[in-house]
């Protein structure tokens, strides 16, 4: 039988909404302390990494227990670089790309991969975009020829372009029909004001339109190079796969890269608080937030043990309190967003119109003891065999640890916070999780993001701080 | 502790080979070895060894779904599953997610039509912890009226984010409820609002001592074991459960269709939302198998016939996607289009019907279910890729179909499907009146934008 029958999963309920192992481990880890706890000494995969002429860092993951392998190639860039009046650029760069190089057509490129079982994924973010093909070891040469093609020859027709903008813009009215994912770019776009991170992945609608195939072209030539990016080979491939892939890549040539600085997002003074009116939801959408951390904050480690304790597990202290002491809510998360620049701290969360008032207040009131009383030593403890125990599974698959590792290269961090996780995390202290929370957290100076129906959570607001109404349809 | 019963397969001599691929992949090399125990008191026990990472997943799952539900209480194995983790005896009230959490280990569960699993991820050092927490709350589940109230809001809330503000979760629970009229998929896993308000405490009580018994209970611990000591904790722990009989009265089937269904609901959209399903089989047989395959041509991915004809040269749609769903009882083969802004479904569904019911008409070539097996056969190679991913395939084929060995046969039967069982599967099931239509399109005069 099937065994990902999505149609079961789509019935099926969980009891919460489980954070997903997939997760890279650079931003959610987890476990069990390797001297005290686990029997079995846990070791990274063995892995090798070589650098180009042209630039290229290369990884590969040898691991032959499954005949399947992968090639995955992550740019540095993403959405963030996309010229201030051409959002989501990025993002169509990385759509267009996969409809027709100089040889091959969007159906054969499509009707390739999918003949070996694959298809070519592509994923944008904020600061990067991934391109990946998996599959079978046998379909190795067929594989890398489409994906190579692809990264190299992108025709980038114009009519293709524009059936892709078509796309787009489309998906782009439709974010308001999916209010949790719609609250998240929502609360972005509030807290970053001026900030490329403000700009939805996708792109605002007006910008989409103005996009042309000189600035597809453009964002192509000045991102996607070698010495831009960070190719990944995992699984069961062959012994020759150095040369093969020197082969494929021939020709891919460096490019001198710009140098790049973001202006500074706006400060926060007090509770502000944006509802965006959309009268047919009974239930509203609340993420509350401030300006978070980079990734290469020296702090990072620490405060995600900090947030676990905060709203990063089933028995987080947002949890225990809004969801199983109030019963107001089926999840509520913490999470730091820590990218690049500066990205989002947020607590997420979601309850019936009635009770928006009193949710958001209580985990407010979380928030604050949280930060005046910071946290005991036990709960310190717990939290680190949290992210010690569930560190191997992160980790689990030669994928997820090639794709942990380009995400390593991207922000500059040695692969040593892999390889020494476990031990750096059993020597974290009470004491230096309180101090990184007097550090990062502020109780005080917060945004707040609710999508609801105003007319329900209006006057419900209105007491906890400086508050304005938008329609949803004027957001962006 | 009596005799047990151990199967233990070896390695398969089976040699088929998949050829459709240019180099061929041995079958048999994909096999792994497991170990099955049935104790007295009827808990079936799999246990597989892989020691490449320092890790298990530790399952458990019963046969109870919401098929076995009663009307007027629709939900109550889902919010049954939640209050399975308000604590016991040993580990009781938040003891119990303290321990979880305090030891690294990632728990969830989950509640479909058929049954109920209940699932840990954690470090091999932790195994005797977790078989203690869970045959814990088998024994000694602590059910109190403070829980029930507090988890029924948690469910309510649930299914307002799933369902009720969720047009993607609206469409499904609208196409189940119009398709199926007698047999208990006619209503929603998480339950209707009104039957969640009205579970009592004694009705959980009831549902508990009716289905959570070891008698009921499949148990697969998968990973860094070492598989008879593993066995040797578990009797330690459930052995002393009593054996339970499970009353399973026969469910009333779904009649045959006699004439296309159709409904329809308004809501605040930006497009309309269209899902037509058909009746199919169940899970284990040879035309679900043949139903797998026919999903895949017509939409899985960018390279399928419904993805290129509707998002790609006629652009009507932002997506098309399909599924063929066997659960234990014959179930729906159903494809959900999300349409473009300003695109009537009225427009899509002539169209899409016809390219749907046209594999019914003609052949498939052979490259394109040579790629369909590929498909399939990569995305089964996928679920393998982590310990909880085969703990999952080897319980799930276990509890569905009645046998874990089932898992090794897929790929075999894939293979063995031809053109001219498409034609004849897709005859008998993809017609007009075995299908169901329904749509979520925007409330007249509501605001919405336009492109």
């Amino acid at each position: 039988m099937k065994l990902c029958n999505r149609l079961l999963w789509t019935s099926a309920v969980l009891v919460f909404i489980a954070c997903s192992s997939k997760e890279p481990a650079t931003t959610s880890p987890e476990s069990s302390s390797q001297k005290t706890e686990t029997k079995s000494t846990f070791q990274l995969r063995h892995y090798t990494a070589e650098k180009w002429d042209n630039g290229l860092q290369v990884v590969y993951i040898e691991n032959h227990n499954l005949p399947s392998l992968s090639f995955g190639l992550l740019v540095k860039g993403g959405a963030s670089r996309d010229p201030m009046t051409k959002s989501g650029l990025a993002n169509l760069v990385a759509h267009v790309m996969v409809r027709g190089t100089l040889k091959m057509s969007a159906n054969q490129i499509a009707d390739g991969l999918g003949q070996l079982g694959s298809e070519f994924e592509r994923d944008v973010s904020e600061d990067f975009s991934w391109f990946q093909v998996s599959g079978l070891s046998t379909s190795q040469e067929g594989l890398l020829g489409i994906f190579s093609d692809v990264l190299m020859h992108p025709r980038f027709d114009n009519s293709e372009l524009e059936k892709e903008k078509k796309l787009v813009l489309a998906s782009i009215k439709q974010r308001f029909d999916h209010p949790d994912r719609f609250v998240g770019e929502a609360f972005q776009s509030y807290l970053f004001g001026g900030h490329p991170y403000a700009r939805p992945v996708s792109g605002i609608e007006r910008d989409i339109k103005s996009i042309k195939r000189e600035d597809l072209i453009r964002g192509y030539t000045k991102f996607v190079r070698p010495n831009n990016a960070v190719l990944v080979v995992t699984g069961d491939f062959s012994a020759d796969i150095s040369n093969t892939l020197h082969e494929r890549f021939k020709g891919w040539e460096k490019r001198e890269l710009e140098s790049y600085s973001s202006s500074e997002p706006p400060s926060i003074s007090g509770i502000n608080i944006r509802l965006i009116d959309k009268p047919d939801l009974t239930q509203s959408q609340i993420v509350i937030g401030q300006m978070g951390i980079k990734r290469n904050e020296p702090d990072y480690l620490v405060l995600r043990i900090a947030n676990n304790i905060l709203g990063g597990n089933f028995s987080s202290r947002l949890m225990d309190r809004v969801r199983v002491n109030l019963g107001l809510t089926y999840g509520i998360s913490s999470s730091f967003d820590a990218r690049l620049d500066r990205g989002p701290f947020t607590i997420s969360t979601f309850t019936k119109n009635q009770t928006v008032g009193t949710t958001i207040n209580e985990s407010l009131g979380v928030l604050r003891k949280f930060y005046e009383e910071g946290v005991t030593s036990e709960e310190v403890k717990a939290a680190k065999n949290y992210l010690m125990g569930t560190f191997p599974r992160a980790i689990e698959t030669p994928e997820r640890l090639g794709y942990n590792l380009a995400l390593l290269r991207l922000y500059g961090i040695s692969d040593d916070y892999l390889k020494d996780f476990i031990s750096n995390v059993n020597m974290v202290s009470a004491d230096q999780v309180n101090a990184v929370i007097k550090k990062h957290f502020n109780a005080k100076d917060l945004k707040i993001t609710v999508l609801s129906k105003s007319a329900d959570s209006l006057e419900q607001l209105r007491p906890l701080g400086l508050l304005e109404v938008k329609s949803f349809n004027q957001v962006f | 502790m009596g005799k047990l019963q151990n199967l233990i397969v070896l390695f398969g001599i089976i040699l088929l080979t998949i050829g459709a691929l240019a180099t061929t992949i041995d079958v048999a090399k994909l096999r792994f070895p497991v170990q099955k125990t049935v104790l007295p008191n009827g808990l079936t026990v799999l246990l597989h060894e892989d020691h490449s990472v320092p890790t298990v997943s530790y399952q458990t799952w019963f046969r109870v779904g919401s098929k076995n539900e009663e009307p007027g209480f629709t939900g109550i194995a889902h919010l049954f599953e939640h209050m399975m983790f308000k604590g016991a005896k040993r580990y009781s009230g938040k003891e119990f997610d303290r321990v979880l959490q305090a030891n690294g280990v990632t728990n969830n569960a989950f509640t479909t039509y058929d049954y109920t699993g209940y699932f840990e991820d954690l470090s091999s050092s932790k195994l005797e912890l977790i078989i203690d927490v869970e045959s814990d709350r088998i024994e000694n589940l602590a059910l109190t009226p403070e829980n029930l109230k507090s988890e029924r809001e948690v469910v309510k809330e649930e299914r307002r984010f799933r369902v009720d503000n969720n047009v993607a979760g609206a469409l499904q629970e609208l196409l189940w409820t119009t398709a199926f009229h007698t047999h208990p998929y006619k209503w929603p896993v998480i339950g209707w609002m009104p039957d969640i308000d009205s579970i009592t405490l004694e009705k959980c009580k009831d549902f508990f001592h009716t289905n959570y018994s070891v008698s009921n209970a499949v148990v697969v611990v998968a990973g860094d074991i070492e598989p008879d000591q593993t066995l040797k904790l578990i009797i330690k722990y459930y052995g002393k459960l009593p054996k339970v009989d499970v009353p399973r009265p026969p469910l009333p089937s779904e009649p045959r269709q006699a004439k296309e269904l159709i409904a329809s609901a308004q809501k605040i959209v930006q497009s309309d939302n269209l899902a037509v399903a058909y009746h199919i089989t169940k899970a284990g047989d040879d035309e679900s198998y043949v139903m797998d395959l026919i999903s895949n041509i017509l939409a899985e991915g960018e390279s399928s016939r419904l993805h290129k004809k509707f998002v790609y040269d006629t652009p009507w749609a932002v997506d098309v996607g399909g599924n063929s769903s066997t659960p234990q009882d014959p179930g729906l083969f159903e494809v959900v289009a999300q349409l473009k802004p300003g695109v009537s479904s009225k427009k899509l569904a002539g169209p899409l019907f016809l390219e749907i019911e046209n594999l019914s008409r003609e052949m498939v070539r052979p490259k394109e279910l040579e790629k369909a097996k590929n498909q399939i056969m990569k995305h089964w190679v996928d679920s393998m890729k982590t310990i909880h991913g085969k703990a999952y395939s080897l319980v799930l084929n276990e509890v569905v179909t009645g046998n874990y060995e089932n898992l090794f046969e897929d790929l075999i039967r894939y293979e063995k499907v031809t053109k001219e069982d498409i034609l004849r599967v897709a005859k008998k099931y993809l017609v007009k009146s075995n299908r169901t239509v329904v749509t979520i399109t925007p409330q007249k005069g509501a605001k919405n934008e336009t492109l």
